[in-house]
């Protein structure tokens, strides 16, 4: 039964596999590049988390005519979906200006590992 | 009257917009900058005027009603906090003016401005925020303009800091929004009202569900307010900025952290009871960690702005460990040093830039006999230190004070030593600074530079009389304080 149970929701447990996977490159890869790629990772997994839990099934989508809901259906409540838009947003740019830091790191330094800039730092 | 709880985010959030797009010319981007937080201040003085009494202002955004719609709440709490971080804003403003020009090529003068004044929308925005969708996108809002302003200085140093704290930021930011959304995924509500009415029967029926959130909340906003093992971005960050900068990262932007810690465990979570057990405990001893730790590192630095970084580690850890006691005197307490670190560190940072920007020295061993060149500076920063120790008739001691009482009338005399042993660690790094700063001989004597000039030395000094006030007559402020603590605590 809990294997049945797992595998109904397997797109909840793909998603907090993403965000570990994501979490463990960000904090154990030395490359900047690399870590940009680990928090991208592991934003898409809370994404895919939250837009799991955020779904109902058999419910419509939340777009509703000058009345207002018809009686007899149900929908989807629309929040957490414009959370993750939200957070979409958010993801982009910090992406962008995380990539924009390390080019200019790269510019002034020439070298793309944490260690190494420690180094020429002190 | 009720668009004034929007106004407060809508003011400072229009003027990044206009800075940069009219303020391209010489001193129209600073003008529009200090019109802007002006305008933010009065706003703000407006609402604690009508919260003090007791009565709270409700905002729906678009006239959205709740469940679906965005809520901005401003009661007590946030006024008090959202009038002192504006007024401290206007001192840094001015401050700023004749300082950044001299780090900062022209271009990315405006940008300062602009990023300024995003990172004080971002942190009015978390004090007055209802609901956790506008939570997370306002901490979101100060985590990126906090970055900005580290890097705009274009320099390696600067920039590395930047992204340590960017990525960091990141690691925070997923943390939260995975609390989030596993509050929601047992709730189904983001809207704090609803979920407090939820959140009872959901705690009973999936308690380690909520239990996880919260740690992944806790965890999120522990890292973005700099809580003890989560610090390691601070020091590099808050000693690269520009002194000006500092001054509000410091001051300002990693009490926002806690402001939401604070007002989430209040409106939401004290609803639970496994709660109410687990997270002060779990913040309290992080708190003794950085209060100690924080304070034996903050001994070994040999740079003047590092050390202050690592006395913010140390007055956090205050903060939160009076927090957890959850005593409404201790929570006083905590409150109110919010404030009185704000305007302590504040200053701080703003009168080590004044040296720094007079004799370019930074470095603790070369600050000897410094009164003789600039004594006005020096008293700014004496009494930012004796603050810090919390010395009698500044602010630092009547915050500890309540600190010191709440912790004791809630049973907890171990917190209560820890306190009093952590100002002990204070007065051993900062002391030390000031007595040779007033007793020591200069190095090279004869290079007799003058004082900072006016424009600089006002906001300093300013900040130093309202700590000065604040210390010898807390009556007023404490009585604003007494219904914010009693907001917090739902009594």
């Amino acid at each position: 039964m809990i294997s049945l149970d797992l595998f109904l929701r397997l797109n909840y447990l793909a998603g907090i596999m993403l965000f570990l996977i994501g979490l463990h490159t960000m904090l154990t890869h030395a490359n900047l590049i690399k870590k940009v790629m680990g928090m991208n990772i592991m934003e898409t997994g809370i994404f895919l988390f939250m837009v799991s839990i955020g779904y109902a099934h058999g419910t419509l989508s939340p777009i509703m005519r000058r009345g207002g809901p018809v009686q007899g259906l149900t929908y989807t409540n629309p929040l957490l979906a414009a959370t993750v838009l939200t957070g979409i947003v958010i993801a982009v740019s910090t992406t962008a200006y995380a990539l924009s830091l390390i080019v200019k790191l790269y510019e002034q330094c020439g070298t793309l590992d944490v260690d190494r800039l420690e180094k020429l730092r002190s | 009257m009720d668009h004034l709880a929007v106004l407060l985010v809508v003011i400072p959030l229009s003027g990044a917009f206009f800075v940069p797009v009219f303020g391209r010319q010489g001193g129209r981007g600073y003008r529009i900058a200090l019109g802007t937080v002006l305008l933010t201040t009065g706003c703000a003085a407006a609402l604690l005027i009508i919260t003090a009494r007791g009565q709270a202002i409700s905002y729906l955004v678009g006239d959205w009603p709740p469940p679906w719609g965005v809520e901005l709440r401003v009661d007590a709490f946030s006024a008090f906090l959202s009038f002192f971080f504006s007024l401290i804003y206007v001192a840094v403003i001015a401050f700023s003016a004749r300082d950044v020009p001299h780090d900062l090529n022209p271009a990315a003068l405006r940008w300062y401005w602009s990023l300024m004044l995003l990172l004080l929308a971002g942190l009015l925005g978390v004090a007055s925020a209802a609901d956790l969708f506008n939570l997370f996108v306002f901490t979101e809002i100060y985590s990126l303009a906090a970055c900005g302003i580290i890097s705009v200085r274009d320099r390696m140093d600067s920039l590395e800091a930047a992204l340590k704290y960017l990525l960091l930021s990141a690691v925070a930011a997923g943390c939260i929004l995975l609390g989030i959304s596993l509050i929601y995924m047992v709730t189904g509500h983001l809207n704090y009202a609803y979920l407090a009415t939820a959140l009872p029967d959901v705690a009973a029926g999936y308690p380690r569900t909520v239990l996880a959130a919260v740690a992944l909340l806790a965890t999120g906003y522990g890292m973005k307010s700099a809580l003890f093992p989560l610090h390691i971005w601070l020091p590099d960050a808050h000693s690269s900025a520009l002194s000006p900068a500092s001054a509000v990262l410091s001051g300002l932007a990693v009490k926002a952290g806690i402001i939401a810690l604070f007002r989430l465990f209040a409106s939401v979570l004290s609803a639970s009871p496994a709660v109410v057990r687990a997270m002060p405990a779990f913040l309290g001893v992080l708190a003794v960690g950085g209060m100690i730790f924080g304070a034996l590192f903050a001994m070994t630095q040999t740079d003047l702005k590092r050390m202050l970084a690592y006395s913010t580690v140390v007055q956090i850890g205050y903060i939160y460990l009076a927090f957890s006691v959850l005593n409404p005197v201790a929570l006083t307490g905590a409150i109110l040093h919010i404030v009185n670190h704000a305007l302590l560190k504040g200053m701080l940072f703003l009168s080590a830039g004044l040296i720094i920007h007079r004799t370019g020295k930074r470095r603790i061993a070369d600050l000897h006999g410094i009164a003789r060149q600039m004594p006005l500076t020096m008293i700014a920063f004496t009494i930012g230190a004796m603050g810090m120790v919390g010395i009698p008739l500044t602010n630092g001691f009547v915050s500890k004070w309540y600190m010191v009482l709440g912790t004791l009338e809630a049973g907890q005399p171990l917190a209560a030593v820890v306190i009093l042993l952590s100002s002990l660690l204070s007065a051993l790094y900062y002391f030390p600074l000031v007595i040779a700063g007033w007793f020591g001989s200069p190095p090279a004597p004869g290079q007799a530079r003058p004082e900072g000039p006016p424009s600089m030395l006002w906001p300093v000094l300013g900040m130093g009389a309202a700590c000065l006030i604040l210390g010898v007559i807390p009556g007023p402020v404490i009585s604003v304080l007494g219904e914010a603590a009693r907001v917090l605590l739902g009594r």
